[in-house]
């Protein structure tokens, strides 16, 4: 019965080290949403900020809806670059060139890439839309797309947004706070939490050849910046209720079957850490699931930690080796 | 003996998790009634404020309604300060007696005693934003060396707001160096009519902090008329970051670009320096002829078909 003492063992430690580091998640998210409360309550100091950092956001492949929620953004130095394929999906064309009164414009590529890609490149008549830049590309890939775009951007950093990707309200006006608040201004900004979000210097990726190269970036730690919170949610993203039902599940019918074999004071020591986990996933679940309500935004929560959990044992090993 | 610590460690563990599910079902409860009523309330207290602003001054100031109930103080001090940033100074007066009519200031640095971290940051902010008193600036003088940058900052800017003739000084004696975010919020301040700064004096200072601050106000109100201090900072100016900022104020208010100093400093920038500061000119307009003599041979054809891409919106062909 020797093995099933040490099993019970590790099992316990993993599940104290489990609680331990959602301890660790809830305070991070806590410090990150009294940072976000700090940054609101002085909101006009980013406009003057402004001169500084410009953003160019990408999108490849979006619709309609999408670009008309990108172009929401308040924040003066920022442009959305939009790629479409006028072969594959003319009615998309026809849309925005009627909705947005746009024009087709010159467009030499500056030397960074052939990019023979682009078809033609529009722009808005409209003063309201001049932020708007639309590039009817041959798509490959969304990658080859997104390259397209980078260098048409005109601002010296790119955030590119996926289809499904919603940005939460003034979340690039955080970036933009929490990137001039740095000593010097970081070369890749990302979000903690939440659907996947980063800003990334132009010059960084032009240098590695685009984001279709296979050459792997590896910016310094010290020139990352990491912003603790959610910035942007995933609109069509399971939000892993079923996922976490079933884990349940099969949690509880293993500690049965434990406890059925040996001692049960092991699995209820197991149960306590992860209901501990779950109660400190629960405390922040307003701020790791803004978007959702009730068991889905506890699902939601769980899931965030459990990614977040897995990158840092990722990055950690990264540094082990 | 295994048994026992197991026993301990799941009551701790049970005890911990009930704890906190009662925190988070009070704040859930919380969230969900004190949103609408905070809202209207400040609502309500920043029609109060305007009103007060716009009658005489002289009236007599009574305890605002509801003021008693929890939150309400906060809620107060956040329309106090909204407000009072879009007044550019005008009203002072009425906004410290409903300050004292309501113990604002005194609440405000209470929870800026109470809380720790970004949570103090955010309460000396909104303390910032307001008229404050000179005690008040006097007690918050401890947080000056604090280690979380933000606290000691705003901690600053308490002591600039409360007493503005000694802002220069309280300015440049801050021992650390302004972040972009730093300059920019002092700027928002001046803006406001606040502070008694003039802009030459920055501009000639020996101390980075008030150079930075007055590149900002020159790039800000477009003053063309301190173009000569500018070319002293990009041709005298040891340091690179002031120089950058010097040549985007140049930049930002069209001003030539082509002299020899700017065009020396720009071939000693690296590579993506100075292709960024070409993309601002292309786009603040520049012509390309003025943007190819700040180019290396090599980079000329970069900035040439620059040009030509960054004015696509000027040239229609379809």
């Amino acid at each position: 019965m020797l093995w099933i003492d040490v099993l019970s063992v590790l099992l316990s430690i993993c599940s104290v080290a489990l609680t331990v580091c959602a301890s660790a998640y809830a305070a991070v998210l806590v410090r990150g949403e009294n940072r976000r409360r700090m940054f609101a309550e002085a909101y006009g100091a980013v406009c003057d900020c402004a001169g500084r950092v410009g953003i160019s956001a990408i999108c490849t492949d979006a619709d309609a809806e999408h670009i008309a929620d990108l172009l929401r953004v308040e924040y003066e130095r920022y442009e959305v670059i939009a790629t479409l394929d006028s072969v594959r999906n003319p009615e998309l064309l026809s849309e925005l060139v009627e909705r947005y009164c746009l024009v087709r414009v010159d467009y030499h590529p500056a030397g960074e890439s052939a990019a023979s890609e682009v078809r033609r490149l529009y722009r808005s008549r409209r003063r309201h839309f001049r932020r708007l830049v639309v590039a009817d590309v041959v798509s490959v890939t969304p990658e080859a797309d997104a390259d397209a775009a980078l260098y048409v951007a005109a601002y010296d950093y790119v955030m590119p947004v996926g289809r499904n990707t919603e940005l939460r309200p003034e979340a690039v006006e955080r970036m933009v706070a929490e990137m001039c608040s740095a000593p010097q201004l970081p070369h890749e900004v990302y979000a903690s939490s939440g659907a996947e979000l980063s800003l990334f210097m132009r010059d960084d990726i032009v240098a590695c050849g685009g984001f279709s190269s296979r050459a792997r970036r590896f910016c310094r730690r010290r020139d990352r910046l990491r912003i603790a919170g959610v910035l942007a949610t995933d609109k069509s993203a399971d939000s892993g209720a079923r996922i976490c039902r079933r884990t349940a599940i099969v949690l509880f019918v293993a500690a049965a079957a434990v406890a059925f074999r040996t001692d049960i004071w092991p699995v209820v020591a197991v149960a306590a850490s992860l209901s501990v986990t779950a109660a400190a996933v629960l405390c922040v679940m307003p701020l790791a699931a803004p978007h959702l309500r009730g068991a889905d935004a506890f699902a939601y929560a769980m899931r965030d930690f459990a990614k977040n959990l897995g990158s840092y044992i990722r990055f950690s090993a990264d540094r082990f080796q | 003996m295994m048994t026992v610590i197991y026993i301990v460690y799941s009551a701790v563990c049970f005890a911990v998790a009930a704890a906190l599910l009662v925190v988070a079902l009070h704040r859930a409860c919380k969230a969900r009634i004190a949103a609408r009523s905070e809202r209207l309330l400040a609502q309500r207290y920043v029609r109060m404020i305007t009103a007060l602003l716009i009658s005489d001054e002289g009236a007599p100031m009574s305890r605002f309604a509801f003021c008693g109930r929890r939150g309400a103080k906060s809620v107060l001090a956040r329309a106090l300060a909204s407000v009072s940033r879009s007044t550019c100074g005008d009203g002072c007066g009425v906004v410290r007696r409903i300050m004292a009519a309501n113990g604002v200031e005194g609440w405000l640095l209470g929870r800026a005693r109470r809380s720790r971290g970004y949570g103090r940051a955010r309460y000396l902010s909104m303390l910032a934003s307001l008229p404050v008193s000179v005690s008040t600036a006097n007690f918050v003088g401890r947080y000056a060396g604090s280690r979380n940058r933000h606290i000691r900052f705003w901690a600053m800017m308490v002591r600039v707001v409360a007493d503005p003739a000694a802002a220069l000084y309280v300015l440049s004696t801050y021992p650390h160096r302004f972040t972009a975010y730093e300059t920019a919020a002092i700027t928002a301040v001046l803006r406001r009519g606040l502070l008694p700064l003039a802009c030459y004096p920055l501009l000639t200072s020996p101390s980075h902090n008030l150079k930075a601050l007055g590149l900002n106000i020159v790039r800000m109100f477009g003053m063309a008329d301190a173009e000569r201090f500018l070319m002293d900072i990009i041709s005298d100016d040891a340091d690179r970051d002031d120089v950058r900022e010097a040549i985007f104020a140049v930049a930002a208010m069209h001003l030539p670009v082509t002299r020899g100093e700017i065009v020396a400093r720009v071939r000693g920038m690296s590579l993506s320096e100075r292709r960024s500061l070409c993309r601002r000119l292309a786009c603040e307009g520049y012509s390309a002829s003025v943007i190819m003599r700040l180019a290396a041979n090599r980079d000329r054809h970069y900035m040439e078909t620059l040009v030509a891409s960054y004015k696509r919106s000027l040239v229609c062909c379809g």
